[in-house]
């Protein structure tokens, strides 16, 4: 048998591995990982090396199982000698390259966030499609960074239980909390770092309503809910369903999905450990299943149009759509669309949902779902 | 009468190499969880369009016990892992490919399928699926064609196998994936 035994007790070892951080365990989970990544070194050197297929597959296992047992400098190690020495198809081999920039990055965050950084920092790497080593579509860094904005301020008002904000800006006293910063390049990232300050004149506002770092356990939880799926879990942690609809769209609205831009990867340091979080594509999936939506209309009162998203006005309640052929479509808007969520949408191509009124002998569709089609 | 799909703890080590006893008890456990929320045991028909080809084939299923439901209280992981055992019931069935491997990835981990008694990966597809607990048909498509595509733009030119597990409408789709 090519795929003899160690291979099997690598697969039992990280199964097991999955298992136990699926529950929390997660030191458990990376000791488990670990002798899971050694068996399956063992297990890829037992096969010929005319068998190429197969030795793909388990060299990306490898390589990822060092990867997952947060042992970098082995899945570093491993990943230059398969892509140095060993003949692998060449999706192993982009596979292997993705993987060498997250550990890469990784391993110098760690030992940069060490080194420097104090306070509640959130590190935030976006990675892979067109960003380059500290460099980066200039439209698409900015669109991330303000959704990334976006994102913290909510946070900040949803824990300050101040009411939910439908347009304008954050409240004044929230408004210097987040700052951005773009830093040093990295490897095959873009990176930026945001500083959560202490509110300015914290004192005028009586009780002090938000603390940075529970802005960033927040956030970390919530992401970290959201990658495991725990839909019960982000409920009960945002019960309010429309503060969590408008905190899972505006982390929609970041999260990759498409060829631009395939990762964007958070990260921050506490007790003395590197936390991370990451948002990919298949998050999107996700998060489209855990967002609370109306009521299911009928299908003769439901009406769907996709578009590319070119004006606006919430306070007006309306947003126009340019139709393939020219054709131009005002729809009215339902008064609890956040203009945070909806306004990085513009110029971009949306489906837009709700049911259909009959206004001046047409049909004029209500939205009350927005959703991005593609990449911002 | 409909005919029925393999029974679900027999999905395992040595006839399916790259399932384990224990992983094949989990997996067998979430689908039942997943079952129980839309049917009743002892069995249930379910809907396959496998390649293009429409059958029904009854699922024999016990009711999960509570200490399986309190394990399975995460309602997206059960459907996660339910589905995949469900799938791997219908490509024995209807393909006659069995789970080969279960490798690791980055975020997750892979599972291969191909034909019994091959000793590598050499000629083996990749099996990607998805579990959705309620949803229409539509629905099943839709993530059927995401899921195409993603298998599709992912990772070939590894050959590929799209499956979707809908639990309340009962049914199962499995596609290839053409290569790209």
């Amino acid at each position: 048998m090519i795929l003899g035994k160690k291979h099997r007790e690598a697969e039992d070892l990280s199964a097991a591995a999955t298992s136990a951080a699926a529950v929390g365990r997660y030191e458990e989970a990376k000791a488990l990982y670990a002798q899971a990544a050694q068996l399956e070194e063992v297990a890829f050197k037992e096969i010929p090396t005319d068998k190429i297929r197969t030795r793909s597959i388990l060299s990306v296992s490898v390589a990822s199982l060092f990867y997952k047992a947060q042992l970098l400098k082995n899945a570093e190690r491993v990943i230059f000698r398969f892509l140095g020495t060993e003949r692998l198809e060449a999706w192993a081999e982009r596979q292997l390259r993705e993987l060498l920039l997250v550990v890469t990055d990784e391993k110098l965050l760690a030992e940069e966030l060490k080194q420097r950084y104090s306070g509640e920092n959130i590190t935030v790497h976006l990675r892979g499609g067109e960003i380059g080593s500290g460099t980066g579509p200039l439209d698409l860094i900015l669109e991330k960074t303000a959704g990334f904005r976006s994102l913290l301020y909510r946070f900040a008002e949803w824990i300050g239980e101040y009411p939910l904000r439908t347009s304008g800006d954050p409240p004044k006293e929230l408004q210097d909390l987040i700052q951005a910063r773009a830093t040093e390049p990295t490897h095959g990232s873009y990176k930026l770092e945001i500083l959560l300050t202490e509110p300015l004149q914290r004192e005028l506002f009586g009780k002090e309503r938000v603390r940075p770092h529970l802005v960033s356990d927040v956030l970390f939880n919530f992401i970290g809910q959201l990658m495991q799926g725990e839909r019960d879990k982000i409920e009960a942690l945002v019960p309010e369903p429309s503060y969590r609809k408008a905190l899972l769209e505006l982390t929609n609205n970041i999260t990759p999905r498409g060829r631009r831009l395939q990762e964007v990867g958070i990260y921050r340091r506490r007790d003395d450990k590197i936390e991370s979080v990451y948002l990919t594509e298949a998050l999107s999936e996700q998060i489209k299943d855990i967002i609370p939506h109306k009521p299911k209309l009928p299908k003769e009162q439901e009406a769907q149009r996709r578009g590319i998203l070119r004006a606006l006005h919430l306070d007006e309640h309306w947003l126009e759509l340019a139709i393939s052929g020219g054709i131009r479509e005002v729809c009215d808007t339902v008064p609890d669309m956040l203009d945070d969520v909806v306004g990085p949408m513009v110029n971009h191509e949306v489906i837009v949902r709700g049911p259909a009124r009959p206004r001046r002998g047409k049909n004029k569709v209500l939205v009350e779902d927005i959703e991005l089609v593609g990449e911002m | 009468m409909a005919e029925h799909l393999p029974e679900l703890r027999s999905l395992r080590n040595p006839k399916h190499p790259g399932i384990s006893c224990a992983v094949n008890e989990a997996f067998s456990e979430a689908a039942e969880v997943c079952l129980a929320r839309h049917h009743r045991p002892p069995k249930t028909l379910l809907t396959i369009c496998c390649c293009k080809r429409d059958v029904k084939y009854n699922l024999n299923w016990k009711h999960p016990g509570k200490v399986a439901q309190r394990a399975w209280l995460n309602r997206d992981d059960a459907t996660r892992d339910g589905a995949y055992i469900i799938a791997i019931a219908v490509v024995e069935k209807e393909l006659g490919l069995i789970a080969l491997s279960r490798t690791d990835t980055r975020t997750g981990a892979d599972y291969y399928i191909g034909q019994p008694n091959v000793l590598d990966l050499e000629e083996a597809f990749r099996l990607e699926v998805s579990g959705i607990d309620h949803g229409s048909i539509a629905d099943l498509k839709r993530r059927l064609s995401q899921k195409e595509e993603q298998a599709k733009q992912g990772d070939s030119c590894l050959p590929a196998y799209a499956s979707v597990v809908g639990f309340k409408e009962a049914m199962v789709f499995v596609t290839r994936v053409e290569d790209t």
